[in-house]
Parts: structure tokens; C-alpha cells; sequence
């Protein structure tokens, strides 16, 4: 202890000291109390002068807020029984009508003459209270968040499934559960056991390693897989497409792994149902076009009319359009019909035509030019007036082609030919033909 | 008063097969209005090419015939598809220019699918002829047939 510490030096430490000191006695059976000494301070937390408490400790007493001074006379008459230390904090109206927080420590010995004296400080702990109630604050508003976080995690309509690298599920929602079962407690690393994960077809055990859950653990930006999970919580099994990524602190480095899941098997059931529907549609449209062809050869038996009208001489008047479809079963048609009858001259007849454009006339010069390669004579008879001219216009070009006014000028052109070659054959002796 | 309206016949083009269809109703349409025997021919002429030409190069299209009064009295043809359009405008409406390219002489026969007059022949029958890329993609070709006085 240094040597020049005399009580005034003492004082002065005392003054510089946080807070305020004090000791006090009180004769238990009188509930007198004296000061056995009050550092100056002790007034500064209420706003009251020295002068006026000095004298009278009670002064101070009756600005604590009532029910903490309740407390405080209530753990004092413990003290001063038991000489237990005294921990005590409470509220001081503070004189220009703020409040203060106080605190008071103490410890108590009872003296020779059966009094107790106490020694204590007192601290003006306003500011630490105000800190430690914000402090509060950010906390209940930090768990308020923490809670809606995991509320509108669990309100998500996809499984949302976070897990950390030793396998424990910080994360999992309740459409998690609706889709997969509760979190399995232990796996043991073996999540497709664990939760009964089969390939798309239901059947095949998904190989773990494709997980993405574990693929996204593992780096993997975004891994994705179409699953089938079935166990004793989900026996009828649930169709998943799942989607991965690993979750990263802020350093980067991988902290969790995360997935997002949907239920699919109702989407996947319309699927197939509708590809069920465009089948149906499919064959009733092939129904519908095989009726259309129906039809169409019946028209086109009705329409185009072969006739053998003279020896040799075959007549197929066209009624109508002359499509390429039409045309081609036109030609097959005609070119039989050439061959069987041994026709020698071959008139078509356009009477019945009333439209023919740059396509038309191209399938009938075509038709023409077959016939004649199997060996007949081919005429065009019948074109209308207003055909002729567009043709024309057009710039079709029917300069190969006999064109005769109309089917009787055909018929006397066949005749004409049959008797040209009847005599060129006489001539050479070789007329065998039946007469 | 107002004048009646004007008589309009829209047809879906939708197969190649279409095109005589349209022809035969296009025919009945210049029927209707009085138009004269080789007019009417005329008009499904025109109807036939173009609905060929938008079968083929479209896969489907529209052709709309109005009957027009002024300046040109006859029917307008309009004719619209969301085909690749034609590169060459003029030479699409010439003679001897069939699918892009002119038939010359070095052009395979088997290669010639058509007579390669198709559209030439609307630009020889139908006044005002306008072929326009159509604004979403695809050609409008419009003119209007004259009707004999």
C-alpha cells in the first residue's frame, strides 16, 4: 500500500470511481439508518441536489418507481437478516420526468452492537439497458424472420429439401413430406435406401451417385432428374422432378445442398391421356380420310367412264376438275383400258371441263404423251371456247396435240385413222384384222 | 341510304388440292355477278394459280374476290399466306420462272415441276398487280380482273 494514502487522497479516489459508493447502518430494532459514508454521486441518477437528501435517505428512496422499490425494501429485509449480498436494478424518476435505470450491488456484516452495515455502489446503467433492449429487439425481430422464413418454406407448394455434408436436414418442408415421407433420421449416406427412390419406370433403384441432391453437395451448378419415390409413407409411389443446386456461404464454399421438387404424376397421367386423345383423333381422322377416299373412287367411277364406242376406239369424256390425284388413277385406268381392248385411238373428251389451269393441262399433255407411248392415237376433243383462251393467255403451249371441236369430229377422225391403217397394212399384205 | 354491301367470297387454302375447288367456286362467283363466260374462266384461272402457288410455297393460305366498281370494274383478287415469300418480286410474275429459279435450257426435265407459267399468267389477266411481303412474314399478291364491258 503506498505510503502517502491519506484520507483525502482516498476521497478523491472514491469520487473518480464509476458510480456511486456508500455505506450505510441501520439498528434493526429502531430501523434507523445512518450514513456511514455517500459519495456525492449518489443523487445524480434522480436529479436531486445533495443538500436535500443528505439528511434523509428516504428522499432518494421515493423516486424509484413503486413496485421495483417493492423489491428492493423486500431483498434489503432479507440482507439484513441473512447478510446476503444484494443484487438489485430498477427504475428512478429522474426530476425532469425521464427514467433512469439503476442499479445497486451490496454487501452487508452486522456489527458489535447487533447493527448490520452495508457497503455498496450504485450505477446509472440507463444506457446499457437501452442497448440490451435493442439488443432484444433485433433478436425477437431476427427470430420473427427465422420463423416466416420457415413458415413460407413449409407453405411452399414444391419439397424443398436442404441437406449439410454430415446428412442432417436443416431444411424440410411439408410438401417435402407430402411427396417423400418424413426425413429419414439416419441413412447413413444411402438417401436412395433411406427414402425408397426407384428410376423413372418405378421399378429400378436409382443409383445414389445421380442423386441430385448429392450431385448438388457435391458442385454440381444445377443437377435435375425425373424419380419415382415409394416407401412405407408413400406406398402407392410419387412421380418427382427434382431440381438441385449446392447452397454456399459466403466465401463460396459449399455449406449444404439443396433440392426443389414437384409432383408430377398427375402431369405426366395427362400427358399420356392426351397422347391417348390425339391417337383416338389420329384414327378417326385416318377413318374419315379412308371414307373420303371411298367416296372419291366412287365419284371418280362415276365421272370418268371409259367406253370402247367403235373397234379401237376408246372415248373418256372428263367431267369435273382434273386433280393430280385424279389424274394419276385416270391414267392407270386408261392406259389398262388401252391394253385390253387393243385400241388404237384414244379420245378424251373435255366437254364437261370448265376450268383448266397451267396444272391441269400439264397432267393431261402427260396423259396424252403415255397413251401415245403404249401405242394409240390420242385426240383432245370438247374444249370449251373461254378454256381455250385462258390456255392461251396463260401461255400454255398445246401445239403437239390434235385438238378436235367435239366428240364427233373425234369419232370421224378415229374412223378416218382405222381405214388409213387398215389400207397401209393391205398394202403391205398384211391385213389379217377381222373386218 | 347506304349502298349494299358488296359481295365477297373468302376461301381457305389448305392442300394442293384445293386449288380446283376454289377455281370451281370462284367460277360460280363471276357467275353471280354477271360476269361473262371467258371471265369467269379467266377469274378461276387466276384462283387455281394462286391457290397452287400458296399450297405449295405456304402450305395454306387465303384468297379473298370482292366485286370492285372503281377505278377498274371486275372482281379484286387478293391472295394471302404466311409462306417464305418470294425473293424476286419481278421475276416471280414472268414467264419461264417457276420455284425460285428460271427454266433454262440446263435445268433437268424431272426437275421442271411445273409449266413455269403459273404466275406469270395473272400478271397477263389481272390489272394492278401488287405482290408485297406481308407485314408478320409470309406474301400478299392482289389485283383485280377486269370484267369485258
Amino acid at each position: 500500500m503506498a505510503e502517502n494514502l491519506t484520507a483525502d487522497v482516498l476521497l478523491r479516489i472514491l469520487d473518480k470511481v464509476p458510480g456511486a459508493l456508500f455505506s450505510s447502518r441501520i439498528d434493526l430494532t429502531t430501523g434507523k439508518l445512518d450514513w456511514i459514508y455517500v459519495n456525492a454521486k449518489m443523487g445524480a441518477p434522480y436529479g436531486v441536489p445533495e443538500s436535500e437528501w443528505s439528511g434523509d435517505p428516504a428522499k432518494l428512496m421515493m423516486r424509484i418507481v413503486d413496485e421495483d422499490r417493492a423489491k428492493l425494501e423486500q431483498q434489503m429485509g432479507v440482507s439484513y437478516q441473512t447478510l446476503a449480498p444484494l443484487l438489485w436494478s430498477g427504475r428512478a424518476n429522474h426530476t425532469s420526468g425521464e427514467i433512469r435505470w439503476i442499479e445497486v450491488e451490496a454487501v452487508f456484516e452486522r456489527g458489535a452492537d447487533g447493527t448490520v452495515v452495508s457497503y455498496g455502489k450504485m450505477l446509472d446503467v440507463t444506457e446499457r439497458k437501452r442497448v440490451d433492449a435493442a439488443l432484444a429487439a433485433a433478436e425477437s425481430a431476427a427470430k420473427k424472420t427465422e420463423a416466416l422464413n420457415r413458415a413460407a418454406i413449409n407453405a411452399l407448394p414444391v419439397g424443398i429439401i436442404v441437406m449439410e455434408p454430415n446428412g442432417t436436414f436443416p431444411i424440410y418442408n411439408a410438401a417435402a413430406g407430402r411427396y417423400a415421407g418424413s426425413a429419414p433420421s439416419e441413412h447413413g449416406g444411402d438417401l436412395v435406401h433411406a427414402f425408397g427412390v426407384f428410376e423413372a419406370d418405378g421399378v429400378t433403384p436409382f443409383p445414389n451417385e445421380h442423386l441430385p441432391l448429392l450431385r448438388a453437395l457435391a458442385g454440381e451448378e444445377a443437377p435435375e432428374a425425373e424419380m419415382v419415390v415409394r416407401n412405407a409413407e408413400i406406398p402407392e409411389g410419387c412421380r418427382v422432378h427434382v431440381n438441385g443446386a449446392p447452397v454456399r456461404d459466403e466465401s463460396g464454399a459449399i455449406i449444404a445442398g439443396m433440392v426443389a421438387f414437384q409432383d408430377i404424376t398427375q402431369q405426366r397421367a395427362l400427358e399420356q391421356e392426351l397422347r391417348t386423345r390425339n391417337e383416338e383423333l389420329a384414327s378417326s381422322e385416318e377413318a374419315k380420310t379412308a371414307l373420303i377416299g371411298r367416296l372419291r373412287y366412287a365419284v371418280d367411277e362415276l365421272s370418268n367412264p371409259i367406253l370402247e364406242v367403235w373397234d379401237d376406239v376408246l372415248v373418256m369424256p372428263i367431267i369435273g376438275v382434273v386433280d393430280s390425284r385424279r389424274t394419276a388413277d385416270m391414267v392407270q385406268r386408261l392406259l389398262a383400258e388401252v391394253t385390253r381392248t387393243q385400241a388404237s385411238f384414244v379420245i378424251v373428251d373435255l366437254t364437261g371441263v370448265e376450268i383448266v389451269d397451267t396444272k391441269t393441262a400439264d397432267h393431261l399433255m402427260k396423259l396424252m404423251r403415255k397413251v401415245e407411248i403404249v401405242g394409240a392415237r390420242c385426240v383432245l376433243t370438247g374444249i370449251r371456247p373461254a378454256v381455250s383462251e385462258t390456255l392461251v393467255d396463260i401461255g400454255v403451249d398445246l401445239g403437239r396435240l390434235t385438238t378436235l371441236r367435239n366428240l364427233k369430229h373425234g369419232l370421224r377422225e378415229a374412223l378416218r385413222h382405222a381405214k388409213r391403217e387398215r389400207e397401209g397394212l393391205s398394202d403391205l399384205g398384211l391385213d389379217e384384222r377381222r373386218s | 341510304m347506304s349502298a349494299p354491301p358488296r359481295p365477297v367470297l373468302a376461301l381457305e387454302i389448305v392442300t394442293q388440292d384445293d386449288r380446283l375447288w376454289a377455281a370451281g367456286r370462284a367460277r360460280r362467283f363471276a357467275a353471280e355477278l354477271g360476269f361473262s363466260a371467258l371471265d369467269q374462266a379467266r377469274l378461276a384461272v387466276c384462283v387455281a394459280e394462286l391457290a397452287s402457288n400458296t399450297a405449295k410455297h405456304a402450305g395454306r393460305g387465303r384468297i379473298e374476290l370482292s366485286e370492285e366498281e372503281a377505278p377498274l370494274r371486275g372482281c379484286r383478287v387478293r391472295a394471302e399466306d404466311e409462306g417464305p415469300g418470294i425473293a424476286c418480286v419481278a421475276d416471280a410474275l414472268r414467264d419461264g420462272f417457276s420455284e425460285g429459279r428460271w427454266l433454262t435450257p440446263d435445268v433437268p426435265q424431272r426437275e421442271r415441276h411445273g409449266l413455269g407459267v403459273g404466275l406469270g399468267a395473272l400478271g397477263r389477266f389481272l390489272r394492278d398487280v401488287r405482290v408485297s411481303a406481308r407485314p408478320g412474314g409470309g406474301l400478299l399478291i392482289e389485283g383485280v380482273l377486269r370484267r369485258d364491258p
